[in-house]
């Protein structure tokens, strides 16, 4: 028996619901990846045509006409985004050179959405009833989760995507 | 008298997933800034190194070079396969980097150059020479998706003590590590991860976790077409159902992310012992979580309940 070795530990669940951080703000983002430089707002609205352009050059869908942007004094954008995948909803930022190349790319928030397959979900009803031995306390933050990997594959796309509406409708 | 401290703490796109640093030290923002900054450079350089999407990578290089030929690879590729190789022997091939191949035939990762002969290479064919050189006896191709992120959070760590930060936490995607200050984990359960389980406080120590929720897809090479996930048995070629959720405790994160893979195949072993004296040989301790429950295997210093 592979499992003779293997010792039961009471299980401590302690959160329902889906998590959600928030690393940066539109203000702080702008200081950590363009400390100290002069940024203005220069919001953009993609036209139809624009769209379709940056959608065949990226390869990727553009899910919103409207961009948040800053030009920087000097060179270079700022440029907030969102990406919505199957498990989160994620808020990024890209800094781009005066030449059009990323210069860093900053998670802003980050929200767990529903999109998961819940294969058992009978299987909290089993804790119900036990108390934890674990000294972890209940109600504090839960800042530490591990976990099969999330894929940032979409952060990736969106990346992408923002270069090309950079060449289309900034350069 | 000590000045108040300060922490930060930010995350940013790597190695196919987000890599998440937070810190607090008695500095000002700025040089607490300039430490994230440099740990993120670490981490951003294990992935140039070791991507199998970049043509440029030392992967990329290994995985097109035939047999035959010494390869010369940086430094820090060289440290990750030397330290899989003594792993791929400690387990008798259950930890093998040459996996790729079944990966790409899957769909888990991308076609890139075909092989001109079909490879069976395993970890044994892959010669580790001196001056970080490498040498192929037989074709293959490596991933080290299973043991680079790993690795670039050791990277992170030691980039962060470097720059006199006590008390750090490094979290790539789930394999995390942290110093100073005593960290309390939390994991998802595989049957609903948004229901997280608390195992205890991490203390100057590392602990990765391995599961399917997020990765698995239909077999595409069984008419059956059962849910499997990027995890290989190298002995079978064949990518495994993970339906548990198994982490691994350990000092440094590249070896509780490679260990993770050892105890998934070795989990339904015949030699039970042998997975327990692995783990005590490499002072591990693996949990396992499934819809039984929370199970502990072998102990470590590095977790405490």
């Amino acid at each position: 028996m592979s499992q003779r070795h293997w010792t039961l530990i009471p299980l401590a669940v302690v959160a329902t619901g889906a998590q959600a951080t928030e690393y940066l703000s539109a203000d702080q983002v702008q200081q950590v990846i363009f400390p100290g430089a002069k940024l203005t707002p220069a919001p953009i609205t993609l036209s139809d045509e624009q769209i379709h352009h940056i959608e065949q050059m990226s390869g990727v869908k553009v899910p919103y006409k409207d961009l948040k942007a800053w030009k920087v004094t000097g060179g270079g954008w700022l440029l907030i985004d969102q990406v919505i995948g199957k498990h989160e909803l994620i808020t990024y930022a890209v800094g781009l050179n005066a030449n059009g190349s990323v210069k860093q790319v900053e998670i802003m928030d980050y929200r767990e959405t529903y999109g998961y397959a819940i294969r058992t979900p009978a299987w909290r009803h089993q804790f119900v009833g036990k108390t934890s031995a674990s000294k972890v306390t209940l109600n504090q933050d839960i800042v530490n989760i591990s976990g099969a990997t999330l894929s940032s594959q979409h952060v990736t796309e969106g990346v992408k995507r923002l270069l090309a509406t950079y060449a289309v409708a900034l350069k | 008298m000590p000045s108040p401290s300060n922490s930060l703490r930010a995350a940013r796109p790597y190695l196919g997933t987000l890599v998440e640093i937070s810190i607090d030290a008695d500095l000002d923002v700025a040089q607490l800034q300039t430490a994230v900054n440099a740990a993120f450079s670490a981490v951003a350089r294990v992935h140039q190194l070791m991507s199998f999407h970049d043509p440029d990578s030392d992967v990329s290089r290994i995985n097109r070079t035939p047999a035959g030929i010494p390869i010369q690879i940086d430094p820090a590729t060289y440290e990750v396969l030397g330290c899989a190789q003594r792993l791929s022997q400690r387990s008798q091939g259950a930890f093998d980097l040459t996996i790729a191949k079944v990966l790409v035939a899957q769909g888990f990762l991308p076609e890139v150059d075909p092989l001109p002969e079909i490879a069976l290479a395993s970890y044994r064919d892959l010669a580790l020479l001196d001056a970080h050189q490498v040498l192929w006896q037989r074709s293959g191709r490596i991933d080290l998706g299973g043991i680079a992120k790993g690795y670039a959070v050791d990277c992170a760590i030691d980039v962060l003590q470097q720059h006199g930060i006590p008390h750090a936490l490094v979290n790539a995607g789930g394999d995390l590590r942290c110093i100073g200050r005593p960290q309390p984990i939390h994991i998802r359960h595989p049957d609903d991860p948004q229901q997280l389980v608390a195992v205890g406080w991490l203390c100057d120590g590392a602990l990765a976790t391995s599961a399917g929720y997020y990765a698995q897809q239909p077999d595409l090479q069984s008419v059956a077409q059962q849910m499997i996930n990027p995890i290989v048995d190298p002995q079978q070629q064949r990518c495994l159902a993970w339906q548990s959720s198994i982490s691994v405790v350990a000092a440094r994160c590249m070896m509780a992310d490679a260990l993770t893979k050892v105890v998934r195949l070795w989990l339904d072993d015949a030699a039970p012992d042998r997975l327990a004296q692995l783990l005590a040989d490499l002072d591990a301790q693996a949990l396992l979580l499934d819809q039984r429950g929370l199970a502990s295997l072998g102990s470590s210093d590095c977790l405490r309940v």
